[in-house]
């Protein structure tokens, strides 16, 4: 892990092909072909980042074939005093419709893994091969 | 029960509808954190860190904003009460840790070399040269940066920001990642405040609230040691619930031989 920890995004990557892996392990003849994760803005991860370090992370392991799918979420508070929900900025998180400070973070930081869409091994490194024979 | 996840939920997976590629025979509702494998290890020093009922400060803020000052003050006024150490991180040099080793206490560096952040294995590998039975306040000197140590939980048990007067008071708004979970706030290097005219202590309150934050803000200067009486007064409240809440008479007991020994 240590090796690409320049900027977050890479160890983060680090971590998610682990957790992609272990469920490859428990498919044999398949491999990982979308891999659909969700990013809120205040999660401190940039989703650009995030997919240029999954195409360097994901060579040489059973994801490298793979396509990463990112949700990005909006931010969204809940106000203690109005009892009002509202999309906020993610460095503007006062209730837009009483001005109050006081609010709950309720949508806008996770940073998960969702869903992974695995393939027979076979049919994944062939449409690899087309993509690569289209280029 | 759904047979495409084996989950108890009662939803049907339209493979068609969820993606067009006919080929995929499989799916995975995975649902977990992709920090799964570091707050795993977190949760595993925090536990090590309440066992033996240490208080861990995780302090944060951009290169040059004081946290090694602040830590000498500290350690300085509390020298002769409690038991501290310090993990250093820093990409080079072990410059930091030397000065904390000259105030007495036990420092430990990690060098990150090109890394922007400490993690919590980071943490794990350097726990085993601490006795940490015999130590009241650890404090991890996270590496000078505004934007990535925020993602990664150490096992602490606070998290404190330092703002310094030359950055600006618009800091809390520029990172909200940083700043919005931060437990303390100190705006430190207020002696600069009449050569930073642009600087409002109202202002970088403000910004602070914009990002949902109303922790306690203490005004410091760790050159002039003015305003550091609150921070004081700040940790010794958390060592002693720390360590009253620890319950287990035997616990106690040992916290009592801890103290007796100095």
């Amino acid at each position: 892990m240590k090796c690409c920890n320049t900027m977050h995004e890479m160890s983060i990557c680090e971590n998610l092909l682990q957790q992609v892996d272990l469920h490859g392990q428990k498919r044999q003849q398949m491999h990982a072909a979308y891999i659909h994760i969700s990013i809120g803005p205040l999660s401190g991860v940039e989703s650009s980042l995030l997919e240029r370090a999954f195409s360097v992370c994901k060579m040489g392991t059973t994801a490298h074939h793979a396509k990463l799918i990112v949700s990005v979420s909006h931010v969204e508070v809940y106000c203690c005093d109005c009892r009002m929900t509202s999309v906020v900025k993610p460095n503007k998180l006062i209730c837009p419709q009483c001005a109050n400070w006081k609010t709950q973070l309720v949508k806008g930081d996770e940073l998960s893994l969702d869903k992974i869409e695995f393939r027979p091994a076979h049919e994944v490194n062939e449409r690899a091969d087309e993509e690569i024979n289209n280029v | 029960m759904c047979n495409t996840c084996g989950c108890d939920a009662k939803h049907e997976h339209n493979l068609s509808q969820e993606n067009s590629d006919p080929l995929v025979t499989a799916v995975v509702e995975a649902s977990t954190h992709l920090m799964s494998h570091n707050n795993h290890i977190a949760a595993h020093n925090r536990e090590a860190f309440r066992k033996h009922n240490v208080l861990v400060v995780n302090l944060m803020s951009s290169p040059g904003a004081g946290k090694t000052s602040l830590l000498e003050r500290t350690i300085e006024h509390f020298n002769s009460s409690f038991n501290m150490a310090v993990i250093e991180g820093d990409l080079e040099t072990e410059n930091d840790a030397l000065r904390i080793r000259n105030k007495g206490v036990q420092a430990e560096q990690i060098s990150t070399g090109s890394g922007c952040h400490l993690d919590a294995t980071m943490i794990e590998e350097v726990l085993p040269r601490f006795s940490l039975k015999d130590i009241d306040i650890l404090f991890i000197e996270n590496v000078g940066n505004l934007i990535c140590p925020a993602s990664f939980d150490l096992g602490q048990e606070f998290d404190v920001v330092l703002l310094s007067v030359p950055e600006g008071d618009d800091k809390p708004e520029k990172y909200p990642v940083m700043f919005r979970t931060a437990n303390l706030m100190l705006i430190n290097k207020v002696d600069f405040l009449p050569l930073c005219q642009n600087f409002s202590i109202k202002r970088a309150t403000i910004s602070m609230q914009r990002v949902g934050n109303g922790c306690d803000i203490l005004e410091t200067s760790c050159s002039t040691k003015g305003g550091l009486s609150p921070w004081f007064e700040w940790l010794q409240g958390k060592v002693s619930e720390t360590q009253r809440s620890q319950n287990d008479v035997a616990f106690q007991e040992r916290i009592g031989e801890k103290h007796v020994k100095r």
